[in-house]
C-alpha cells in the first residue's frame, strides 16, 4: 500500500520536476535574450530621447525625438564627411572583399580537390598550417610594405588579402568534398568543357549554399573589421563604418548624448536588418563552421 | 589506359592555375609582412622626436627581443610588453570559462529530449545576435551605458539605492577588465552553444539511449557520455577562442577614456601595445615587432595543440590500440 | 535611326566643346562660341597648361576648424579654391599617426602639401626636415610683424631658427566663471573681487571648499579633475626635455599631483572627464562654478554649451573672466609648408592671407569671434568697442586677452609634450584614486616616458 503510494507520488513528483525543470530552463534562456536585447534597446530608446531626457534617468521607453537627433547627426556629420559616405565606404570595401573571398577559396578548394599534381597535398597542408595565423601578427610589417608601395589610405589594403582567406578555403573544400562529385568534372571533359568554364559553369553552382553561408560571414567580418583600416586610412572621407564609431568617441560627438546614441544606432542598423533576415542560415553557418572534424 | 593516364597528368596543371591566385595574394599580403615584421624585429628601428628623424633600421640582434622580455634592472618578464600580454590572457580567461560553461550548459538542454525546450529557434537568434554587431560599436555602446556619472548603468545602480553614488567603473581595474571580459563573454558564449549543440547533435543516439537503458542518471550521461565524447570540439573551441583572444583589440581600445588601456595600462592588450609602440611617441618600430613576434610564437603554440587535436583520428585510435597490446604483452611478460 | 544617333552624337559633342569653352580661360572670348569642333581643338592646348597648374594642393588637418578659416582666403583669392584639396583625419588623436606615414610617402598623389600642428606636437615637425622655413614661401620678417611673439618662438626650428609655421589664432587662457554663483558664495561677481579669491593654487583650494560647503554640496568649483592641468602645464619652469635629451620632472608637476588630490579626495569637482557629456553639459546648470578656457573655449565650448543664445537663455550672459591662480596658455593650431610641397607660391599665398593680412584677419575675428594672431586687428577691433561681449554680462573679452597674449611664455614647450603629458595623466589619476602613493606614480611615470622614448636620459 504505502509501496502503492510511493511509487504514485514518485511518478507526480518526477512530473512535477519535470515541469519545474521546464520552467526554470525557460526562465533562464529568457534572461538570456533579454541580456542580450537590452542593451541594444536601451540604446534604442536614449536614440529617441533628448540629451536633457537621457541624463535626468532612465527610461525604457522610446520617446519622439528621434528625427531630431538624427538631423543633429547629420548636421554634426555634415561639416565633414556626409554619414551615407562611411557606409558607402564599408559597403565597398565589405562587398568587394565578399566576392573576391568566396569566388577565390572556392577556385583554391577546386584546384586542391580536383586536380592531382605535384605538390597538391603539401598545398593543403600549408593552407591548413597558416590558417591559424592571425593578420595581426604581421600588422607593422603590413603597414610598412604598403605605404611602401604607395598604397597608404588605399582600399587596396583592405580588399586584395580577402583572396587568400585559408579558413574559407577549408569550409569550401570539405563541403566540396560532398556536394561536387569528381564524375561531373570529368563528364563535362568529356562534353569539351574547358576547365574554368567547368568551374565557373558547373561547381560553382552546385557550391552556391556554401558560397551564400560563407559570403555572409566574409561580409560581416569585412564590414566589422576595425583594425586594419584605422591603421591604412587616413584621410575622412575613405573612413568605413567602424572608424566613424572611432570618431564618435572624440571630443567633436560628445556634446550631446542624443547623436552619440543616435550614430550608434545607425552603425548596427544595417547589421539588425542582415542578421535578423538571414539568421537561420547564418546559425546553420556557425554550427556547420563549428563541427570542423 | 596510357593515353588515359597523360591526360590525367595533363589536367593535374591546372591545379596550380588554380591555386596560384592564393598564394600569390598570401606570398605579398601575408607572408612578406610576416617575414618584414620578424626581420625588424632584429632591427633597430624608431624615431627620433626631438628632431624626428628615423633611426635606422639597423640590424642589432636580440636587442630588441631582450627588451621585450626583461626589464631594466634585469627581472625576467617584468616589462611593459608581459604585462600587456598578461592583461590579454586575464581577460581572455575571464570570459572563456563562464562562456563555455554555459554554452556547455545551453547546448545540453536544448539537446534534452526529456525536458523539450520549445522556441529554441528564437533563443539561439537572440543570443547568438550580440556576435555579429560590431564590436567597435559595443565598445562605444557599452563606454556610453557604464559612463560616469549619468550612463544608465550607474543611474540604475543609484536610484534603486544598490549604490549611494554612481561609480566610476573605468577608474578600477578589476572593474574594467570584467567589463571587458563580460563584453566578449555576452558576444561569444552564443556561438559557442551553437558549435557545442551541434556537437551533441553529432553523438550517435543510440549512445545515449543504451545509457538510459543501463539506468543512468542525467548527471551520468552527461558526465560519461557527453563530455568525453564533446571534448574534442570544446578543445578546439578553446584554442580557437585563445587565438581569437590573444588579438583582442577593438573593445578594449575603444571601450576606456584614453584609449591607452586605462586604468594604468591594466587593460592594455598585446595588439593595442604593438600599435601604441609602432605609432605613437618614439614610433619604436623595432620593439613593436619584437612584441609581435612575442606574440606570433604564442599563437603558434595555441595552433601547434590545434594541430595535435585536430590530426587524423584513426591513426590516434590504430596507435592506441597498438599501445595497449604492447602494454598487454609486457603485462603477460612480466607476469610469465 | 541613323540620323537619329547622328544628332544625338553631335549635341553631345556641343555640349562637351561649351564645357571645354567654359573650362578654358575666361578671356575665351564669346564670339568664338560660333567656331566649328575643328577650330575648338586648338584650344584644348591652354586648357591642359592650365590642369598643369591646377593639380590638387592638399592640406591636412584634424577638424573642420581650419577648412572653415581657409573660406576667409578663398574669398580674397578666389582661384585658390579650386585647388585647395583639404582632407580632415578626423581626430586629433590620430593626426599625428596618420601624418607621419603620409609624409614618408613623397610621391604619393594625396602626399602633403601643407599640414596644421597643434602646440603639443609642433616642434616635433618644425624641428624637422619635413617641413619648409616660411621664407621659402616668400613670407617676409614684415609680413610677421604683428603677430603675437611666442606665436613665432613656438614655431621656430631650434636647429637653425629659422620659422616654419605661422598661426591665426593666440590662445591666451583665463578663468571663466558664472557670475551670479561668484555674486552668491565669493560675496561679488566682480573679475577683480573674485580674482583675489583664485589667485594662487592654495586660495583656489580654499575657495573650493567653502563653495562646496556653502552651496550643501550643489555647487562644485569645477566639472573635471583634468581641468588644471593647462595651467600647471604652462607655469612649468623647464620644459620636459632638454636640448640634450634629458628629461626631468619640475616641482611645479609635484604639485600639480597634489592639487588634483586635493580635489579628488575632497570632492571638490564632479569627477567628470573633459569633453565628456556630462562636462559638456555643465555650463547650462549651475552645478559648476567655472572652467579653465582661453579664447576660443570661451566661445566654442562654453557659449555653446550654456543653453541659450541670448541674454536671459540658459547662462548666456552670466559669466566673466579672470585670469585665475596663474596665467597660462592653451591650444593654437599652426600651419606650415611641408619639405615636398609642390606648390610654395600658393603655401605662400594662404599663409599671408589666413595670418599675415590685418584686413582679412579683422574680418574673421569679427565673424568667428576668433582671437587672431594679429595686434592691429585686434587693436582695432578693440578700438571699435567689439570686445564688449553680451555672452560675459558686457566684460570687454579682448581687454582681458590682449595682455595675456603679448605676455604668453612658451619656454616650458617641447616636442615630446603631448604624449608627455598623456603619460602623466595616468599616473595622476592612478594616484589621486589612491591606487599607488606618490612616489610609486612619479617612478612609473618616469619609467613610461622611458618606454616611449628609448633615447631619452630620464632623471
Amino acid at each position: 500500500m504505502a509501496k502503492e503510494l510511493t511509487m504514485e507520488q514518485k511518478g507526480k513528483r518526477a512530473q512535477a520536476n519535470l515541469v519545474a525543470n521546464h520552467i526554470f530552463r525557460n526562465a533562464v534562456c529568457v534572461f538570456l535574450c533579454l541580456l542580450s536585447i537590452v542593451p541594444f534597446w536601451i540604446l534604442f530608446v536614449n536614440s529617441t530621447r533628448d540629451s536633457v531626457a537621457i541624463q535626468s534617468g532612465l527610461s525604457l521607453i522610446p520617446s519622439t525625438h528621434f528625427f531630431e537627433n538624427v538631423e543633429k547627426l547629420l548636421y554634426q556629420c555634415n561639416e565633414n564627411v556626409p554619414l551615407w559616405r562611411y557606409m558607402v565606404n564599408s559597403f565597398v570595401i565589405a562587398g568587394f572583399s565578399t566576392i573576391l573571398t568566396v569566388y577565390f577559396s572556392t577556385m583554391t578548394a577546386y584546384g586542391v580537390n580536383v586536380y592531382k599534381f605535384k605538390g597538391s597535398k603539401f598545398a593543403w597542408a600549408f593552407i591548413m598550417a597558416i590558417m591559424m595565423i592571425p593578420a595581426q601578427v604581421s600588422s607593422i610589417g603590413f603597414f610598412r610594405f604598403m605605404y611602401q608601395m604607395g598604397l597608404g589610405n588605399n582600399y587596396i589594403p583592405l580588399i586584395i588579402p580577402a583572396i587568400a582567406s585559408p579558413s574559407t578555403i577549408f569550409f569550401m573544400k570539405q563541403y566540396m568534398e560532398s556536394a561536387l562529385p569528381l564524375e561531373i568534372v570529368d563528364a563535362a571533359r568529356i562534353d569539351g568543357s574547358g576547365e574554368f568554364k567547368t568551374f565557373n559553369e558547373i561547381a560553382v553552382p552546385l557550391m552556391k549554399p556554401a558560397v551564400a553561408t560563407q559570403a555572409i560571414f566574409a561580409f560581416i567580418a569585412s564590414w566589422n573589421n576595425f583594425y586594419t583600416p584605422s591603421m591604412i586610412l587616413t584621410g575622412q572621407d575613405k573612413y568605413t563604418l567602424p572608424m566613424f564609431v572611432q570618431l564618435m568617441r572624440g571630443e567633436r560627438f560628445r556634446s550631446d548624448y542624443g547623436i552619440i546614441y543616435v550614430g550608434l544606432v545607425i552603425t548596427i542598423l544595417p547589421i539588425f536588418v542582415v542578421y535578423f533576415a538571414l539568421s537561420k542560415y547564418i546559425i546553420a553557418g556557425v554550427a556547420l563552421g563549428g563541427v570542423k572534424e | 589506359m596510357k593515353k588515359n593516364k597523360h591526360k590525367t597528368v595533363e589536367y593535374g596543371r591546372y591545379g596550380y592555375f588554380f591555386i596560384a591566385p592564393f598564394f600569390l595574394v598570401f606570398a605579398i599580403f601575408q607572408l612578406w609582412p610576416l617575414i618584414y615584421t620578424i626581420g625588424l624585429a632584429f632591427c633597430e628601428n624608431y624615431t627620433d622626436t626631438m628632431f624626428n628623424v628615423e633611426i635606422g633600421p639597423t640590424f642589432n640582434g636580440l636587442a630588441n627581443l631582450k627588451d621585450v622580455l626583461i626589464s631594466k634592472d634585469g627581472k625576467l618578464f617584468d616589462t611593459y610588453t608581459c604585462h600587456a600580454l598578461g592583461n590579454t590572457l586575464i581577460m581572455w580567461a575571464l570570459n572563456f570559462l563562464p562562456q563555455i560553461l554555459l554554452a556547455l550548459l545551453l547546448a545540453v538542454w536544448f539537446t534534452d529530449t526529456k525536458v523539450k525546450l520549445s522556441g529554441q529557434g528564437a533563443y539561439k537568434v537572440m543570443v547568438f545576435m550580440p556576435n555579429i554587431i560590431t564590436a567597435a560599436t559595443i565598445a562605444v555602446l557599452f563606454y556610453s551605458l557604464f559612463n560616469y556619472p549619468n550612463g544608465p548603468v550607474n543611474q540604475i545602480l543609484t536610484s534603486t539605492g544598490l549604490l549611494d553614488e554612481p561609480y566610476r567603473f573605468f577608474n578600477s581595474k578589476w572593474a574594467t577588465r570584467g567589463l571587458i571580459s563580460f563584453i566578449n563573454f555576452w558576444m561569444w558564449y552564443g556561438n559557442t552553444m551553437i558549435v557545442l549543440t551541434a556537437g551533441v547533435l553529432g553523438i550517435s543516439p543510440s549512445l545515449f539511449e543504451a545509457a538510459r537503458v543501463d539506468g543512468a542518471t542525467s548527471w551520468q550521461i552527461f558526465k560519461k557520455v557527453t563530455l568525453p565524447l564533446l571534448r574534442p570540439i570544446m578543445l578546439f573551441t578553446l584554442v580557437n577562442s585563445a587565438i581569437g583572444g590573444l588579438q583582442m583589440f577593438d573593445i578594449p581600445k575603444l571601450l576606456t577614456t584614453s584609449g591607452y588601456g586605462d586604468p594604468d595600462y591594466t587593460t592594455r592588450t598585446m595588439t593595442m601595445y604593438i600599435r601604441d609602440l609602432a605609432f605613437t611617441g618614439s614610433k619604436q618600430v623595432g620593439k613593436a615587432s619584437a612584441a609581435s613576434l612575442v606574440l606570433f610564437v604564442v599563437t603558434l603554440f595555441f595552433s601547434l595543440i590545434l594541430f595535435y587535436i585536430m590530426r587524423d583520428k584513426d591513426a590516434i585510435a590504430e596507435k592506441k590500440q597498438i599501445k595497449k597490446a604492447q602494454k598487454a604483452i609486457a603485462a603477460r611478460k612480466g607476469a610469465n | 535611326m541613323k540620323k537619329k544617333l547622328l544628332s544625338a552624337l553631335l549635341s553631345v559633342a556641343m555640349v562637351a566643346t561649351l564645357l571645354v569653352g567654359c573650362g578654358g580661360t575666361e578671356e575665351a572670348p564669346a564670339e568664338e562660341a560660333a567656331a566649328t569642333t575643328e577650330e575648338a581643338a586648338p584650344e584644348e592646348a591652354p586648357a591642359e597648361e592650365a590642369a598643369a597648374s591646377t593639380d590638387k594642393f592638399y592640406i591636412y588637418s584634424w577638424n573642420t576648424e581650419l577648412q572653415e578659416r581657409l573660406n576667409y582666403v578663398i574669398e580674397a583669392h578666389p582661384e585658390v579654391g579650386e585647388r585647395i584639396e583639404y582632407v580632415n583625419v578626423g581626430d586629433s588623436a590620430i593626426y599625428q599617426e596618420k601624418i607621419d606615414a603620409l609624409l614618408q610617402t613623397p610621391d604619393a598623389e594625396d602626399y602633403p602639401d601643407m599640414i596644421a600642428f597643434e602646440a603639443g606636437y609642433i616642434m616635433k615637425y618644425t624641428n624637422s626636415d619635413y617641413t619648409l622655413p616660411v621664407t621659402d614661401c616668400g613670407i617676409t620678417d614684415a609680413d610677421l610683424a604683428e603677430m603675437y611673439p611666442y606665436t613665432l618662438t613656438i614655431a621656430t626650428d631650434q636647429r637653425d631658427g629659422s620659422l616654419k609655421g605661422v598661426s591665426w589664432q593666440s590662445c591666451p587662457g583665463s578663468f571663466i566663471y558664472r557670475r551670479s554663483l561668484a555674486e552668491k558664495y565669493l560675496g561679488s561677481q566682480e573679475p577683480e573681487a573674485v580674482q583675489e579669491q583664485l589667485k594662487d593654487w592654495d586660495t583656489f583650494l580654499e575657495t573650493a571648499r567653502k563653495i562646496k560647503t556653502d552651496s550643501n554640496d550643489t555647487v562644485r568649483i569645477l566639472s573635471s579633475n583634468g581641468d588644471v592641468v593647462n595651467t600647471f602645464m604652462s607655469n612649468k619652469t623647464t620644459p620636459w626635455v632638454d636640448a640634450n635629451g634629458v628629461f626631468t620632472m619640475d616641482q611645479s608637476m609635484l604639485d600639480y599631483m597634489d592639487v588634483v588630490a586635493a580635489l579628488e579626495q575632497e570632492d571638490l569637482t564632479w569627477k567628470t572627464s573633459q569633453w565628456s557629456e556630462e562636462w559638456n553639459a555643465g555650463p547650462s546648470t549651475d552645478s559648476v562654478f567655472g572652467y579653465f578656457g582661453c579664447t576660443w573655449f570661451l566661445h566654442w565650448t562654453i557659449k555653446a554649451n550654456c543653453g541659450g543664445e541670448a541674454v536671459g537663455e540658459g547662462t548666456y550672459g552670466d559669466w566673466a573672466m579672470c585670469q585665475g591662480p596663474a596665467p597660462f596658455y592653451w591650444g593654437g593650431t599652426w600651419l606650415g609648408a611641408t619639405a615636398g610641397c609642390s606648390d610654395t607660391a600658393l603655401a605662400g599665398t594662404i599663409m599671408r592671407a589666413l595670418c599675415c593680412d590685418t584686413e582679412i584677419m579683422t574680418k574673421m575675428s569679427e565673424e568667428t569671434l576668433d582671437y587672431v594672431n594679429n595686434k592691429a586687428a585686434m587693436q582695432t577691433l578693440s578700438d571699435a568697442g567689439k570686445g564688449a561681449y553680451e555672452f560675459l554680462g558686457g566684460q570687454d573679452f579682448i581687454a582681458v586677452f590682449s595682455p595675456l597674449a603679448a605676455d604668453v611664455d612658451v619656454s616650458w614647450m617641447c616636442a615630446y609634450d603631448q604624449k608627455v603629458n598623456e603619460l602623466l595623466d595616468t599616473q595622476v589619476t592612478a594616484y589621486t584614486t589612491g591606487e599607488k602613493d606618490k612616489d610609486t606614480a612619479v617612478a612609473d611615470f618616469k619609467a613610461a616616458v622611458a618606454e616611449a622614448y628609448p633615447n631619452l636620459t630620464v632623471e
